[in-house]
């Protein structure tokens, strides 16, 4: 038998596993009846909220040539080089900057150089460091070293020498708090970027689809993000060890050991603050798709305040939503980029600004999110979905604004992933 | 929805969730919960769309690939891969009948949504890959590279059957 028999007989065999349930048909039916009241509830808080916030964000609005204009006050000022790729100048958009990107080369090892924004000289400049992260004001970084890094590093300004904490586990992965006072430092005893099947099983890339609704497989700009080659955690034992929370002014650093959860998601997991920073949390791939817990460790619920707009996470502009209203009941869905829910035709209805939505990256304000999008002709991605660009765009997409240039593959290596900070 | 069009919906889904439910368990890796919330949300879908929809079980099944797709989608940007159940631990070392099934089934069952959704299309539906292409929304390119990888993960997990002398073949074309 070749492997494809193999496959066929192994289906037929395992499907006759299956228990097939009652009355799914009016379980169907109460099920469409629920979402549609949910939609309309939804629908009525998203306008509560452009409401309360009209004084504070950046409103997009379309002059007379169709082109998109930001009016009205803002609470960051908009920064965008729409024809930079990776940016030169800064790019900020309402509670966000990219005061960092990185480029990746490797397919087997995912070796990242990253670039930081220099303020003094008005552009990005390449730096040594192996992992970064940017405090909230953009004022302080907070670096990593090579794995194994057995020291984090605390630059307060352009050209400054990093003021080095001892650590003594080894590092991967830095966070700052919320507040800024605080690293959150994922600690690991192997590297979790090198990814031992790729080393040994040579995979080709992925080919581009010009189709806007295709089935991209775009990673997202996070570090957990290990590659378009990465299909989840190797078979080996996984390396995370726990994390260390670091008082930068202290410079006291308490280790707790935390491994990985049931199902990891890849060989790096690093952990990330809640949005008061009173908690810390991991990604994991069921629903509500992060485990939390206190600084100890010990496993706790999601705060109430992360599960309204996760930030950088759970914008799907391709998820099902009931009459295109956005669907924001759980918190994780808002519909940006809409596919035709009648015929499952996966074409934007309503390209905006001559560009389709993605997926999103992080919310600049209540109305508003950073996101990838491709430009569209004829219903298709100009160069194929992996070809796009940074766009600030808002909830009911009648306004967008290019942030950057075009990525011209973001499934190559050379390419390039923002890391977006709070202003 | 009237009462005539809810009586036939009632009629197609009972004559049909047999194998709609086979799909969505084999989409699912083997999870009998996600499975049945799989088939619900698409049937909810389909009611939403009775009226203009020729082919219920084409767009059923459609809507459950590419809820699954969405669904890998909305995982990857949470930085992840979604994975399917993990397999028991311990388990059967040979690599004949039935035994070998159930490690394939195991190592099926490890696979990312992605790619168990292309060989469940491929083989367990038996479409040529232009019609996978079709229904996932992505290139022919793309289905050929998917499964080409999913058959390696597939070997990598079950290294069972790499003992297998024949050659193998991914869309016609013959691999040592």
């Amino acid at each position: 038998m070749t492997i494809d028999e193999h496959v066929r007989e192994a289906f037929r065999d395992w499907s006759d596993d299956v228990r097939v349930p009652g009355d799914l048909a009016s379980k169907a039916i109460r099920r469409r009846g629920r979402r549609r009241v949910k939609a309309g509830v939804a629908f009525a808080g998203a306008v509560a909220a452009v409401t309360a916030l009209a004084f504070t964000v950046p409103s997009l609005i379309q002059d007379d040539g169709g082109r998109a204009v930001v009016a009205g006050p803002t609470s960051g000022e908009l920064l965008t080089d729409p024809d930079s790729s990776p940016p030169s100048r800064l790019v900020a958009a309402g509670g966000v900057a990219v005061y960092a990107y990185y480029t990746w080369q490797a397919d087997t090892t995912r070796e990242r150089t990253w670039y930081l924004y220099d303020q003094e000289k008005k552009t990005y400049e390449k730096t040594p460091w192996d992992m970064l992260d940017v405090a909230p004001g953009g004022q302080r970084t907070a670096v990593l070293e090579q794995f194994p890094a057995n020291r984090v590093g605390v630059i307060s300004g352009p050209g400054a020498e990093p003021r080095w904490i001892e650590l003594a586990q080894p590092a991967a992965g830095v966070r700052w708090s919320p507040d800024g006072r605080r690293l959150l430092v994922t600690t690991y005893k192997s590297d979790p970027d090198v990814n031992t099947r790729l080393i040994t099983e040579a995979t080709p890339l992925p080919e581009t689809s010009k189709t806007p609704g295709g089935v991209p497989v775009t990673g997202d700009t996070g570090p957990n993000d290990t590659g378009p080659n990465d299909t989840g955690p190797n078979d080996e034992e996984q390396p995370r060890t726990g994390f260390a929370v670091v008082d930068v002014e202290q410079g006291t650093v308490a280790f707790v050991p935390l491994g990985h959860a049931a199902e990891p998601a890849n060989r790096r997991m690093d952990l990330r603050w809640s949005d008061d920073g009173t908690l810390i949390w991991e990604p994991t791939v069921r629903p509500p798709y992060r485990n939390y817990y206190d600084l100890e460790g010990k496993p706790q619920a999601m705060p109430e305040q992360d599960t309204r707009f996760p930030d950088g996470f759970g914008i799907d502009p391709y998820a099902d939503f009931p009459d295109g209203k956005p669907d924001t009941g759980d918190g994780m869905i808002v519909h940006a980029g809409p596919m035709d829910l009648s015929t499952f035709t996966p074409q934007p209805l309503k390209p905006i600004q001559g560009h389709h939505v993605e997926s999103g990256l992080a919310w600049a304000d209540d109305t508003n999110f950073v996101a990838w999008a491709c430009e569209v002709e004829a219903a298709e991605c100009v160069g194929g979905e992996f070809r796009n660009r940074l766009v600030l765009v808002n909830t009911d997409g009648s306004g967008l604004v290019p942030l950057t240039g075009f990525r011209e593959n973001s499934q190559r290596p050379g390419s390039w992933e923002p890391h977006l900070s709070r202003r | 929805m009237d009462a005539a069009d809810e009586r036939r919906f009632r009629e197609f889904v009972s004559a049909r969730s047999p194998a709609l439910m086979r799909l969505a368990y084999l989409l699912t890796g083997g999870d009998q919960h996600a499975s049945e919330d799989l088939l619900q949300a698409a049937l909810a879908q389909t009611v939403a769309k009775w009226r203009s929809v020729e082919s219920p079980e084409a767009y059923v099944r459609q809507a459950m690939y590419r809820q699954q797709i969405s669904w890998w989608r909305l995982a990857r940007r949470r930085n992840e891969t979604a994975m399917a159940e993990p397999p028991e631990r311990g388990g059967p070392d040979g690599t004949n009948g039935a035994e070998l099934r159930i490690v394939v089934r195991r190592a099926l069952a490890r696979l990312t949504r992605r790619q168990r959704a292309v060989l469940v299309l491929r083989y367990f539906e038996d479409l040529p890959e232009a019609e996978v292409a079709a229904m996932l929304g992505c290139s022919v390119g793309t289905v050929r590279s998917t499964a080409h990888r999913s058959l390696a993960r597939l070997r990598a997990l079950a290294p069972e059957l790499e003992t297998l002398r024949e050659p193998y073949t991914i869309f016609g074309e013959a691999t040592a």
